[in-house]
């Protein structure tokens, strides 16, 4: 039974539509029916929506459309029998047919629709049974009759018909001409009996109809885009022409003159091209809509159109076109002259942004308050001429705005429709472009003055004005040394401004200028953190905006730190020239002076050819050309552009670029030298100072007499302190000056990589002394080079064995090395390889060694001038032989080190502490060294021996402070392991009275210190060596 | 407040190069012979208060000292044009007016008598300035006054004001001609010895070279005083316009030495200018790139004392470049000099030229676009003073001219002190010729230091 339902349904659906209509589109419409009649007849409940949603689901836009049409139609009728179903097929099927159904085919369908009947109605199949049939035939008899009055009234008056097209023409349905809305067409009734012929013209004439109907529908919609009303009004101008023509055919229709539906085609037939051209332009607009770039696109098309082939159509749409455009021009118009934006339905391509984020301190109001959106600029005006459209308008709003301009007017002609795609218009736009940016310029560079604030901030930012910068800095010095924390804004604004009223600042800097503190971080001091400020008001905020200030205080106070350097170092070179009497007073005096004296030399050198490259080089040439540039400053965009580049190119130029971040880091450790080169200065002088006070009273008591021979030991006591306190300052100081040019040749490494430094290079290294001392440093670092580079790793320890036990007299360093170079190379660099291994036994035993010494110490500090000290321990490792003359070297200049090491003062722990991470690479050879001495126990008779024969060479008592260091180095090298013939003579006994406490620094510093004196050194050994043997 | 500086003038050529040197100052700050500021130079960014200070009625008057022992000179600027320009409390001449008879002892003793009053005018005008940078001495050293009161003035300025930079301007006497005063070694000498231990930077003005480029350079046949004194002034203007003329480096004394005095002692400094000019004497100079002017500069001809750069080492250098002049010049200047090697350096340091870039004044129309004077340090001026010490030999060997120095307080007992002169100067010149080794900078310490600096 189902099945027959359905069959009956698709067979009905199957006459209904057409045949060329595809088997699966059939099956849909008979799914869809089915359905719809199950709803209808409640057979299955299913709801309305669901078929709408299937519907609407559905793809095929022609199907979906007359499945909705069936629906509403179901819906519409009400039907409750199956009757009425068929009645209703019959009719839905009419929507898409072609011919009409004869009478067979209605016998069928009545067929079908009886099985369908029978299928349904089984409840009441009795009692409706008879009324069923009843009305089944009156709906037969009514369908055939319909067909038959068809038939009929086909023939119709071709009058009428024409009247119908008038109606039709104006987009109304007729009585004949009806819209079919499926098709979305006017198209004769089917059921007219007319001609093919004429039926094809009345339809060909009908779609005038529908264009109307399109265009009219377009123009009548409420838009709030002008150039879209601008159009709208331009189209309905148009249509008068056809609403005359359609006048004139009612007219003649009317009047029953001599009229053919050709003859009104005719008529039509320009109207109608028109009308497909406005329709495609319609349709191209519609499509465009969401984009938002609707007024645009108008014009665009517009200008397309109008360049049509048929001149009498390129003219319709330059009318259209001219039309339309109005309200454009208008907007370039107010905006160009008044900086107004009149847009209220954002189709104009200069856009307002509101946002609030814009913060006017950052100088964006300039740069983003308006912006062009170049989607939205017509054909008709290139992105040149739009560009400068907008730059125009906005430097007359901000001649309006920010710099209180109002009265000042362009003096040109207003643009006109006439001019869009002329020369004229981009020559006034270049025009009015220039004027205003002339005007800014002026306004800018006379009102604002701004070169007097570029002056300005070069004077005082770049330090330009060295007079003041100068008297900034010494009356600052003081406040600024304070920790960060402490260093207050008011005291400083105090300063500066005096400071400012002191040297000749004008009054505007004045007013404008004043401090600025950084944010201060741990460890930073007032120097770290100090910068100067300067107040900017609108205009000019927007090209000193927030990020070049950023800038400057950067470079300021960058140059503000190379200022303190700069003014350190000549504090140094004043109390070093106006102390000179105290040179050539005392060797070891003189000594430490003139050490301190080349630091400073080289230091000044540096600090003075930096400070002028960066002053000439870095700010200066770049400034120049900057103020060239301004000279010709066109715009307001191209002065901010050509200041931040201004700001770059010296920010790249003084090494604060983030690539340059290596050499900015060996800047600062310069600089943290030439501090602490200071401070040892200090010392040195108080130094100085207290031995020229004891020389004077030693004089004194001279003259008194011999009476307080209690004195004498105390003065000694203190003659061996200061003794030590001149060596303890020369060997700062050879640090100091170690760690410089490490530091400068580093530099100049870098420098060196770099073309465009090269003149910096030449500033620093004029005199090649750097490039010198770099060679020699080469020459110094050798060993280890020497051992990596050129010994292949060959473990062969028989040979090695047999070395050690070939070799006599290993102290004497001369002639070993050529030795050592053909025939211990593979044991040293199998040595070198267990270096590793042996580090952690090395620092238990400078451990050991370290508290020894302490204890020794502190029993040598009470006997300081007593005879020769007995070890009061054994030594835990026996006696080495050092038997590798260059290791030997370097053990004892770690002994003497060590000695020297004594001698630290607090002060120096810092410069120490730092130092440390340099040395990693020094404890190789202490352990190289470690390890040949294990090895090489069996020639410790014959060290002994040798040592037996130094003692009595080495001088008993007071050794000037030079000598004393290398004389004690060969009775040293043994205590490199074991701390005790460190006392065996006099002099050691000397160097170790010192404060124990300050012990505990010396351990970390070994071979650091080693590193940096190797140089100082490593000369006397052998000298002294020599001595002995 | 200026770095001010207080200028002796010190004796007959003292008094002399300094009116000369007021003359310079003046017109460069346009200010007239009364003291009084054109009206050109009302708007001028220039800092007149270093060398001058207003008094009450808006002059400008001179922060200068006009000391001599004799009141011919003196006189004279008193009646010249300049009468009015200088402070009348600030000149003294002796009240006897004897001068100090080419007799540095004589000269030294009189310092001495008058040290009251010397030393009261040096301190009111060292009140009168807010920082004092320091001072400067023009005199000569071969005089009476000059060196002798000068080397007094020097020895109690040191003690006075012992962080005041200290300079000199110093003439050196003619060696070419025999001169009036036969005691020039005697003066010379003794006032070296002032100069090497209590001045912090001598610049030497050498007679000697000054007449050599007036006849050479200038074409003047015979120059006469005056004009070898405006040569003087010329250098000591532009040696001061970076202190007159801030700029962004060396806009004061004591950055200006620092980078020319390395070490204490080796403070004699010599001087280059050109293009020079004096009156319509213009050299022979048309050309003046900064390339030429630097190289210039640099030759033996033009630096105004008499030894020759050939020998020995520049220590340092510093140019002071005037006019419109643009860094890449100045590198492609450095850049030439180096590799044609125009200058020999020492090798104990790093050292350069330095160049300072310096504004003209504005109110001096000059025919060269570029101007230069360099400062510089160079070890081969021992020469000069192994002539003094020459000529010092000769006399003393035998004796002569000893009597009018031993009728002085200082020299009745004995002459020690030309021993100790002579010392003091041969440890100066054994000084600056160990400066043309590497290992100068252990000179005068034990040998193991200069063992230690050849490894």
């Amino acid at each position: 039974m189902e099945f027959n339902v359905q069959k009956s349904v698709f067979e009905l659906v199957k006459l209904s539509f057409p045949q060329y209509t595809e088997e699966t589109t059939l099956i849909n419409y008979k799914t869809y029916l089915y359905r719809i009649l199950n709803l209808k007849t409640k057979y299955q409940e299913v709801d309305d929506n669901i078929i709408d949603k299937e519907i609407n689901e559905n793809d095929n836009k022609v199907l979906q459309k007359r499945l909705r049409e069936c629906l509403t139609k179901v819906l519409k009728s009400n039907i409750q029998k199956n009757q009425e179903i068929i009645h209703f097929i019959i009719r839905v099927s009419q929507l898409g047919k072609q011919e009409i159904l004869n009478n067979s085919q209605v016998q069928l369908l009545f067929e079908d629709s009886n099985k369908i009947k029978s299928s349904m109605d089984i409840e009441n199949q009795q009692t409706t049974n008879q009324t069923i049939t009843k009305l089944d035939n009156s709906l037969i008899k009514s369908i055939i009759l319909d067909k038959q009055q068809n038939s009929i009234t086909q023939e119709v008056n071709d009058r009428d018909l024409m009247k119908d097209i008038l109606f039709c023409l104006q987009g109304i349905e007729g009585q004949y001409i009806k819209y079919d809305a499926s098709s979305d067409t006017f198209c004769l009734r089917k059921d007219v009996n007319i001609s093919i012929s004429v039926r094809q013209l009345v339809n060909l004439i009908s779609e005038c109809g529908w264009l109307y109907k399109n265009i009219s529908s377009f123009c009548q919609v409420q838009q709030p885009n002008l150039i879209v009303q601008a159009l709208q009004n331009a189209i309905k101008l148009e249509l008068s022409e056809y609403y005359k023509l359609i006048a004139n055919l009612e007219g003649m229709i009317l009047s029953s003159q001599l009229i053919t539906f050709k003859r009104i085609h005719f008529h039509l037939q320009s109207s109608y091209d028109y009308m497909i051209l406005i329709n495609q332009l319609l349709s191209i607009i519609q499509s465009n809509t969401p984009l938002g770039t609707t007024s645009c696109l108008i014009i665009n098309v517009l200008d397309q159109f109008s360049k049509h082939g048929c001149s009498h159509i390129a003219e319709l749409f330059v009318r259209l076109q001219q039309v339309s455009s109005q309200p454009l021009m208008k907007y370039i118009n107010e905006w160009i002259f008044e900086g107004n934006l009149l847009d209220i339905a954002n189709e104009f391509f200069i856009e307002k942004d509101d946002q609030k984020a814009i913060t006017k301190d950052q100088g964006e109001l300039w740069r983003k308050q308006y912006r062009i959106n170049y989607d939205k600029v017509p054909v008709v005006i290139s992105y040149d001429e739009a560009y400068k459209i907008y730059d125009t308008g906005r430097t007359i709003n901000w001649l309006r705005k920010q710099c209180d301009n109002r009265n000042w007017h362009l003096k040109i002609q207003p643009l006109t429709i006439n001019m869009l795609q002329t020369k004229e218009l981009s020559q006034l736009i270049n025009q009015a472009n220039k004027n205003t940016n002339t005007q800014l310029i002026n306004l800018l560079f006379g009102k604002f003055k701004l070169i007097d604030h570029f002056n300005i901030i070069k004077q005082y930012f770049l330090l330009g004005n060295g007079n003041f910068s100068q008297l900034l800095i010494e009356t600052l010095y003081k406040e600024l040394s304070k920790k960060g924390h402490l260093v207050y804004k008011h005291t400083l604004t105090g300063l500066v401004e005096s400071t400012l009223r002191m040297s000749n600042a004008n009054q505007i800097v004045l007013q404008r200028l004043s401090v600025k503190l950084l944010e201060a971080q741990k460890n930073d001091i007032g120097w770290d953190i100090f910068c100067l400020d300067y107040e900017f008001e609108e205009p000019l905020k927007t090209i000193f905006n927030h990020k070049t200030m950023l800038n400057y205080y950067k470079i300021f106070n960058y140059l503000w730190r190379i200022k303190r350097v700069e003014y350190t170092l000549i504090q140094s070179w004043m109390q070093q020239i106006k102390n000179k009497c105290y040179l050539n007073v005392k060797s070891n005096v003189n000594k430490a002076l003139h050490l301190s004296l080349q630091i400073m030399n080289s230091m000044i050198h540096f600090i003075k050819s930096f400070f002028s490259y960066l002053m000439l080089d870095a700010i200066e040439t770049p400034w120049k050309k900057f103020m060239d540039q301004i000279n010709q400053i066109e715009n307001l965009d191209h002065l901010i552009q050509s200041h931040e580049n201004l700001l770059d190119e010296i920010i790249d130029k003084v090494f604060l670029h983030q690539k340059q971040e290596q050499i900015q880091i060996i800047l600062l450790k310069l600089f943290e030298i030439s501090f602490r080169y200071k401070q040892n200065l200090e010392h040195l002088f108080l130094y100085v100072r207290e031995l020229m006070a004891k020389e004077r009273s030693d004089k004194f008591e001279q003259s008194i007499g011999p009476k307080v021979s209690y004195k004498n030991i105390s003065t000694d006591n203190i003659n061996i302190d200061q003794e030590f306190k001149g060596q303890e300052i020369i060997k700062l100081l050879l640090q100091l000056r170690q760690m410089y040019r490490e530091q400068m040749l580093e530099l100049i490494k870098h420098l060196q990589n770099e073309e465009k430094m090269k003149f910096l290079l030449l500033k620093l290294d004029f005199n090649e002394y750097y490039n010198q001392l770099s060679q020699e440093n080469l020459f110094s670092q050798g060993f280890e080079r020497f051992l990596q580079q050129y010994i292949p790793i060959q473990i062969n320890e028989t040979g090695s064995q047999k070395l050690i036990s070939e070799q006599p007299q290993s102290q004497q360093l001369q002639p070993l090395i050529p030795q050592l170079s053909q025939n211990s190379m593979t044991f040293i660099q199998q040595d070198y390889i267990q270096i590793n291994e042996g580090i952690k036994l090395l620092e238990e035993q400078k451990k050991q060694k370290k508290l020894k010494q302490k204890q020794q110490l502190q029993s040598l500090q009470n006997e300081a001038t007593s005879e020769l000290q007995n070890p009061k321990s054994k030594p835990p490792m026996p006696f080495p032989q050092p038997y590798q003359p260059i290791i030997t070297m370097r053990s004892i200049n770690q002994q003497s080190l060590i000695a020297s090491n004594i001698l630290q003062s607090q002060s120096s722990k810092n410069v120490q502490q730092q130092l440390s991470q340099q040395i990693l690479q020094q404890i190789y050879l202490n352990q190289t060294m470690q390890q040949l001495q294990q090895q090489q126990m069996q020639q410790q008779q014959q060290y002994e021996y040798l040592q037996q024969q130094a003692k009595p060479q080495l001088p008993q008592k007071q050794i000037t402070s030079t000598s004393q260091i290398h004389q004690i180095q060969p009775s040293a090298q043994p205590n490199f392991n074991n701390s005790i013939p460190i006392f065996q003579n006099q002099s050691q006994s000397q160097i170790s009275v010192l404060q124990p406490s300050r012990y505990d620094m010396s351990l970390s510093q070994d071979e650091n210190l080693q590193s940096l004196l190797d140089k100082e050194f490593c000369f006397h050994d052998d000298s002294s060596d020599g001595d002995l043997i | 407040m200026p770095r001010e500086i207080i200028t002796l003038q010190v004796g007959q050529c003292g008094n002399q190069i300094g009116i000369e040197f007021w003359k310079q100052l003046i017109k460069e700050h346009g200010i007239n012979n009364e003291g009084i500021l054109e009206e050109f130079a009302l708007q001028g960014d220039d800092r007149k208060d270093v060398f001058f200070y207003q008094a009450d009625d808006e002059h400008y008057i001179p922060r200068a000292l006009l000391i001599d022992m004799e009141p011919r000179v003196i006189n004279y600027i008193q009646t010249s044009q300049f009468s009015t320009l200088f402070n009348p409390e600030n000149i003294f001449i002796s009240k006897d007016g004897g001068g100090a008879g080419n007799n540095w002892a004589c000269g030294y003793s009189q310092g001495e008598r008058y040290q009251e009053e010397l030393m009261e005018m040096i301190d009111r005008e060292a009140d009168g300035s807010d920082s004092l940078e320091g001072f400067l001495m023009l005199h000569s050293i071969a005089g009476g006054t000059g060196s002798g009161s000068g080397s007094y003035i020097l020895e109690r300025l040191n003690d006075r004001f012992p962080k005041k930079i200290i300079q000199t301007y110093s003439v050196f006497p003619n060696q070419n001609e025999t001169s009036d005063v036969v005691v020039q070694p005697y003066n010379s000498l003794l006032t070296l010895r002032r100069l090497a231990q209590n001045a912090d930077a001598v610049v030497v003005l050498d007679n000697t070279a000054l007449n050599r480029i007036a006849v050479d350079r200038l074409k003047i046949p015979i120059p006469t005083v005056s004009q070898t004194n405006s040569l003087v002034a010329m250098v000591m203007a532009a040696s001061t316009t970076t202190l007159r003329y801030p700029g962004y480096m060396n806009n004061d004394l004591v950055s200006i030495l620092a980078g020319l005095v390395p070490t204490p002692r080796c403070h004699f400094l010599m001087t280059g200018y050109t293009p020079l000019t004096i009156d319509r004497h213009i050299s022979s100079v048309r050309k003046t790139t900064v390339l030429d002017v630097m190289r210039r500069l640099l030759q033996t001809k033009n630096i105004m004392v008499s030894t020759s750069t050939k020998n020995g080492n520049y220590i340092s250098i510093l140019n002071i470049i005037q006019g419109d002049v643009d860094a890449t010049q100045i590198h492609k200047s450095l850049q030439r000099i180096r590799e044609r090697k125009l200058a020999s350096f020492i090798e104990w340091g790093p050292t350069s030229i330095q160049v300072a870039l310096s504004k003209k004044s504005p109110y001096i129309e000059t025919s060269h676009k570029v101007s230069g004077l360099m400062l510089a340090n160079h070890t081969s001026i021992h020469s000069l003073f192994d002539r003094i010490l020459k000529q010092y030999h000769k006399l003393r060997n035998r004796n002569a001219f000893l009597d009018q120095y031993k009728k002085e307080a200082m020299f009745k007992d004995s002459l020690d002190e030309f021993d100790e002169s002579r010392e003091c100067l041969e440890s100066l010149i054994s000084e600056y010729k160990a400066a043309e080794s590497k290992n100068y900078l252990d000179w005068g310490n034990d040998d193991n230091m200069r063992i230690e600096e050849q490894q």
